[in-house]
């Protein structure tokens, strides 16, 4: 058996790519849902949890988001019986759409063991009007039966497939999940405390800064700009806090900034903030 | 014939030797083929030596004997004079009877020599290449020992045909003459040698002598080729050196040549069956310091193997793009596709390269290559010749869907003692030969790559430290050549490659792989009676590799304590024998144990478990005039300790036919299986044991052509199917074998769901003059996949064309010079039409399009070589500048994509490496 190994030109490439400097994973130049934040994270069965999208548009093409969930217990969604009732759509208001989802009673038969631990898929998929036309389907609010809610529950039951069909620039399609269980501690969501002052870089130039966590566990934290990026895609909480770094691009203007601390185990918060290069 | 005809052949023998004892003179007539003539007379000693043999006018052409049907099969040129001579009528003795008369023939009774032994003869080539048969009326000298002293034609036939006819006859060996004494005396005969295209012996060795210094050629040089047992076999070179021994038995032979103003040089050739050895001679001015040496050993099998292409290592040695590899110029040949990124794999026939095997000797080995293909993992100079064969192998091979590659080490004993030290861009060797008495040699080899310390700090940054590929092996070998003509040869051989990133202080290596072995090689070749030989092969030793990944430096690993052991007894073909036979029993066995503990791959495994896999085979092979046929057996099984069992019966079978003196045509269909390997049906390791075993059904279909200009064509067409292939999870441990794959992963457990299909032509031009070396092939193929679901899909290396074209040119002043061009089709790849961001893990997935619907564009490269050699009184120095991707052409190898599916960013191969090389050899 040949077991000759390429594996050394992958790694040079990322080596060399990942030299210093700003990483470019975090700037932010298109649509993109940021984050989807479910409060609480965990719930039971027939309760309610906030979702909150947050949706970063640098070009300004105002698009339109379509949230859903899809509970599968092995025979498809559950929430493909209604699609249409299924999602929530809307334009985001600077940039965040919120909603209140609640969880399927149906699931309290599997999870009332106080252990297990469900998850619920939830889907957030962002659009420039006109592009995506589930969105504009579940607008319109198809009978159940007719061939257009067949199609869009198609769509919401398997939107990695029906994403083929969509276009590469001016969509976002986004994945995150809300645990439903019975569990006498829940998972909570970490709590960021931002820095008091407003972020400041000059052109070309960094700055660093911490922010607080509060959350029993492990987390990190992922930062994303519109302009110039962070020096790491990815920052280890410790005791706390976590330090930052923002370099500025050699343009000057407002930036948008947004930081995101994720639980290992689930749980989620977001901060945005605009910053500015001088 | 009649017995007018006879009777006027003696009239003509006494008359054409009045001065020679004509009362000597004797016609015979062969006991059982009545239209056969051996003419024969003998002579006094002494009037030989006064008066030198006259040749007397060609008999009348009616007394010329008619060809003879021979039961050989094959030989070149078919004596017309069998190796038992009856005299018909009595010599007239000059001296009483002796008392010691040979059996059968009665006391008082003189005798004639009676030909004990012969050399198939060597065709002309040019005369074989325009199909011309002839035959040549001779007279030889035989001397008191048996030997022919003299050699004369009588009757010329032209076309090169009188002169190869001479020089097949000195080879004779004959039982001497016999006074009326008993006593051997010298004897003058005559001897019909007859040339039959259709028995045309394959050519044992083909060489070129030629002067050290200035490359001229030596026209008209005797060429004398001695075997162990004593044999010797005569010709003479050409007009520019060239010259050509057919028919030669497997052994070792020693070719002496004597050119005048020159030091005798003698070179040591290992005949072997079906082979052509071929040789560059090279001779040093008396003046100068001998350097009395072989330069060239190559050799070219023809059968039993259907598609065998070999490379030796003078042929590549001075090839642009090999380093001097003899493995790596493989890759040039038809049949395999370009590696990703220069990696050393080798992907035969459209199938993967853990798909083919690797043997040394017939021993299997794990890899062939250091990491990154920068070099074979033994020392070139251990290896003779590299068989690499595509496919439709004989059934000494088995359990590979694929080809297979078999470096086989030198069985000639060194003319003398040397070593050298080399030094080059990416590594630096030392090598020791060391003659001990006259029949055994220590060979020592160590090598160190020292790119890393290039390469390390320049791709290190401020938050990781890269540490380049590394390689080192070292090997020691002793051969022995023992009395009965038989050898042994031991060689020990370890191969150390590592690399990795190591992250900061705190975190360790954060990913690596490591791969070492070491073998111990044991060979015992020993001929038996009646043309048979035994080969014995036993290897063993450890294998590992291990795959660190943040901060565990065996996150994952694969284990081998393997030995293996072959025993095969071959009888091959001969002029005088039209059934060959290999037989073999070939066994592989030892512990394998894995752990996997990557959580980004998979789920845990780990497992340790023993193996044993037997295998038989037979082959026979049978040659019916022009037509060989070679069917084969091989029945391979393989019993795990956790209590699974794995068997395959495959038959093969060849065909080879001589359509004429320059054609050959190759059929061959087969059954190849390959077993699951121990971690696709481990209970720990998730695997499956009801598995069966992959197999392939190949069939090929392939024509050589020999063309003027010493140019060769061969054309292959090859069809293949593949059944029972694994599907599952294997796809996420393609770092073990190559570059990560990429497009969508069958994840689901392991199952035979898979088939496909390979289908293809393949074109080797070849050209092999003076000073010139060429090479052109092309591969044209097709091949595709059937997965889980029964989707077609490609494979992933799949390549619609290959084109490669080499040229070496030797220039005056020892200066030689080298291009290598290839072309290439890109690998196809599925596409990424869209993304999804996944919250958790904060970054994109990719959704796949259409499945390999996007190919990766074409590639294209030039690598130029310059070789420059100074020759001092002891020692030579040879520099080289082998300048890969001469064009520094970026050639994308890899799809890759960016962080968010946004973009395609493929990764490009090798820049341009200018790789500078000096070597001092003593």
């Amino acid at each position: 058996m040949s077991r000759i190994s390429g594996l050394t030109a992958i790694i040079v490439t990322s080596v060399l790519t990942g030299c210093g400097g700003a990483n470019e994973d975090t700037l932010v130049d298109e649509l993109r849902v940021m984050a989807v934040v479910s409060d609480p994270p965990e719930v039971a069965p027939a309760t309610t949890t906030t979702i909150t999208a947050t949706v970063a548009d640098p070009l300004g093409v105002e698009p339109d988001v379509m949230l859903w969930t899809c509970t599968n217990l092995g025979d498809g969604c559950l929430e493909a019986a209604d699609p249409a009732q299924g999602t929530v759509i809307g334009r985001p208001v600077e940039g965040q759409l919120s909603t209140v989802v609640t969880a399927p009673a149906a699931l309290a038969g599997v999870v009332s063991d106080g252990v297990t631990v469900l998850p619920v898929l939830l889907w957030t998929l962002a659009c420039a009007p006109g592009v995506c036309p589930a969105i504009d389907l579940a607008a319109a609010q198809p009978a159940v039966g007719s061939a257009e809610s067949e199609t869009l529950a198609e769509f919401l039951a398997d939107p990695i497939t029906g994403a083929e069909e969509l276009p590469l620039t001016d969509v976002s399609l986004a994945l995150s999940q809300v645990r439903v269980s019975m569990r006498a501690a829940p998972l909570q969501n970490p709590v960021i405390v931002p820095p008091t002052d407003a972020l400041v870089v000059g052109v070309g130039e960094s700055v660093e800064f911490t922010i607080g966590v509060e959350f029993e566990g492990v987390t990190a934290a992922y930062g994303y700009t519109t302009n110039g990026g962070f020096s790491s895609a990815e920052y280890e909480v410790v005791d706390g806090e976590v330090k930052m770094t923002w370099f500025g691009s050699d343009v000057a203007g407002t930036a948008d900034l947004w930081v995101v601390v994720n639980g290992e185990d689930g749980g989620s918060a977001v901060w945005h903030t605009t910053g500015s290069v001088e | 014939m009649t017995g007018s005809t006879f009777r006027e052949g003696l009239t003509e023998c006494g008359s054409r030797l009045p001065k020679i004892s004509a009362k000597r003179c004797a016609v015979l007539k062969l006991a059982s083929v009545s239209n056969l003539l051996l003419v024969l007379c003998l002579w006094s000693p002494s009037v030989l030596a006064e008066e030198p043999p006259v040749v007397g006018p060609p008999p009348a052409p009616d007394a010329a004997p008619q060809p003879v049907p021979t039961a050989v099969p094959g030989p070149a040129a078919v004596p017309e004079a069998p190796p038992a001579a009856v005299p018909e009528a009595p010599v007239q003795p000059t001296e009483p009877p002796s008392a010691t008369m040979p059996e059968a023939i009665p006391v008082g009774t003189p005798t004639l020599p009676v030909l004990l032994s012969q050399l198939p003869g060597t065709y002309p080539p040019a005369a074989l290449a325009e199909g011309k048969e002839a035959s040549v009326l001779l007279e030889l000298d035989v001397g008191e020992t048996g030997i022919v002293l003299g050699a004369r034609v009588i009757e010329p036939a032209g076309d090169g045909f009188d002169e190869a006819a001479v020089q097949a006859a000195r080879g004779f060996v004959f039982q001497p003459a016999r006074d009326a004494m008993g006593a051997p005396t010298q004897a003058r005969i005559q001897y019909r040698y007859r040339f039959s295209v259709a028995r045309a012996a394959p050519p044992s060795i083909e060489g070129r002598v030629t002067d050290r210094g200035t490359n001229s050629p030596f026209p008209g040089l005797d060429v004398r080729v001695v075997g162990a047992d004593g044999s010797v076999a005569y010709t003479v070179t050409d007009a520019d050196g060239h010259f050509v021994i057919s028919g030669l038995p497997v052994g070792a032979w020693t070719v002496i040549v004597s050119p005048p103003g020159h030091v005798v040089v003698t070179a040591p050739v290992d005949v072997k069956a079906d082979v052509v050895a071929q040789l560059t001679l090279t001779a040093e001015p008396t003046e100068e310091i001998a350097a009395d040496r072989v330069v060239t050993v190559t050799a070219e099998r023809t059968s039993p193997e259907l598609t065998e292409r070999i490379l030796s290592q003078e042929e590549v040695r001075f090839l642009p793009g090999t380093g001097g590899d003899v493995v790596k110029a493989v890759q040039n040949l038809p049949g395999v596709a370009r590696a990703p990124l220069g990696v050393g794999q080798l992907i035969i026939r459209g199938t993967a390269p853990e798909d083919s095997a690797y043997f040394l000797d017939g021993a299997s080995i794990p890899i062939v290559f250091h990491f990154s293909g920068l070099s074979t993992i033994l020392n070139g100079d251990f290896i003779a010749e590299v068989s690499y064969l595509p496919g439709n192998y004989g059934a000494r091979y088995g359990r590979a869907l694929g080809g297979l590659v078999d470096l086989r080490t030198s069985d000639v004993l060194p003319e003398k003692s040397g070593g050298y030290v080399s030094l080059d861009f990416f590594q630096g060797t030392a090598w020791v030969e060391q003659k001990v008495g006259k029949d055994t040699v220590l060979e020592f080899s160590l090598r160190r790559s020292w790119i890393d310390t290039v390469l390390s700090p320049v791709l290190s940054s401020s938050n990781a430290t890269f540490r380049a590929p590394r390689y080192w092996d070292a090997q020691a070998r002793v051969f022995h050549r023992t009395r009965s003509g038989g050898a042994f040869d031991a060689l020990v051989l370890f191969s150390d490659d590592r690399f990795s990133v190591v992250g900061s202080a705190d975190q360790g290596v954060a990913i690596g792989l490591t791969t070492t072995f070491g073998k111990l090689r044991a060979r015992w070749l020993q001929p038996l009676t009646n043309d048979w030989r035994n080969e014995l092969t036993l290897i063993g030793g450890p294998e590992n590799q291990a795959f660190a990944f943040d901060g565990d430096p065996e996150a994952a690993y694969e284990r081998r304590f393997g030995f293996g052991l072959r025993e095969e007894l071959v009888q091959p073909v001969s002029p005088t024998r039209a059934i060959g036979w290999r037989i073999g029993a070939d066994l592989q066995g030892g512990q394998d144990s894995f752990l996997y503990n990557v959580v980004a791959f998979s789920p845990y495994e780990s497992d340790a478990t023993w193996l044993f896999a037997p295998a038989l085979y037979a082959e026979p092979t049978f040659r019916l005039g022009p037509v060989s046929l070679t069917p084969g057996l091989r029945g391979d099984a393989k019993v795990y300790d956790f209590g699974a069992a794995y068997a395959a019966v495959d038959p093969r079978l060849s065909a080879r036919i001589v359509a004429g003196s320059t054609t050959v045509v190759k059929a061959s269909v087969g059954r190849y299986s390959q077993f699951p390997t121990t971690r696709q049906v481990s209970p720990g390791g998730d695997g499956n044991p009801d598995l069966v075993p992959e197999w392939s059904l190949q069939s090929s279909l392939g024509l050589v052509q020999q063309l003027p200009l010493g140019f060769s064509l061969e054309a292959t067409a090859f069809y293949n199917r593949l059944y029972e292939l694994v599907v599952g999870r294997e796809d996420r441990f393609k770092f073990f074998t190559g570059p990560p794959p990429v497009g969508p992963f069958d994840t689901e457990g392991y199952a035979n769901a898979g088939t496909g299909r390979v289908c293809g032509t393949e074109l080797l031009l070849r050209m092999n003059a003076d000073k010139t070396f060429g090479l052109l092939s092309a591969t044209f193929s097709s091949s595709v996949r059937y997965g889980r679901d029964g989707e077609q899909s490609l494979f992933e290396n799949d390549q619609p064309f290959v084109i490669n074209a080499l040229a070496s040119q030797e220039l005056p002043k020892r200066w030689r010079i080298g291009v290598r061009g290839r072309v290439s089709a890109g690998d196809p790849y599925t596409p990424v039409v869209n993304r999804v961001y996944d919250m958790q893990s904060r970054s994109f997935f990719p959704v796949y399009g259409e499945t390999d619907s996007a190919r990766l564009p074409a590639t294209w490269s030039v690598d130029v070589r310059v070789d420059k050699e100074w020759k001092f009184k002891k020692w030579s120095l040879t520099t080289y500048l082998d300048l890969q991707n001469a064009f520094n052409v970026q050639n994308p190898e890899v799809m890759s994509w960016s962080y968010d599916y946004s973009e395609e960013t493929p990764i490009s191969g090798l820049p341009i490496i200018p790789a500078l090389g000096v070597r001092g050899e003593l």
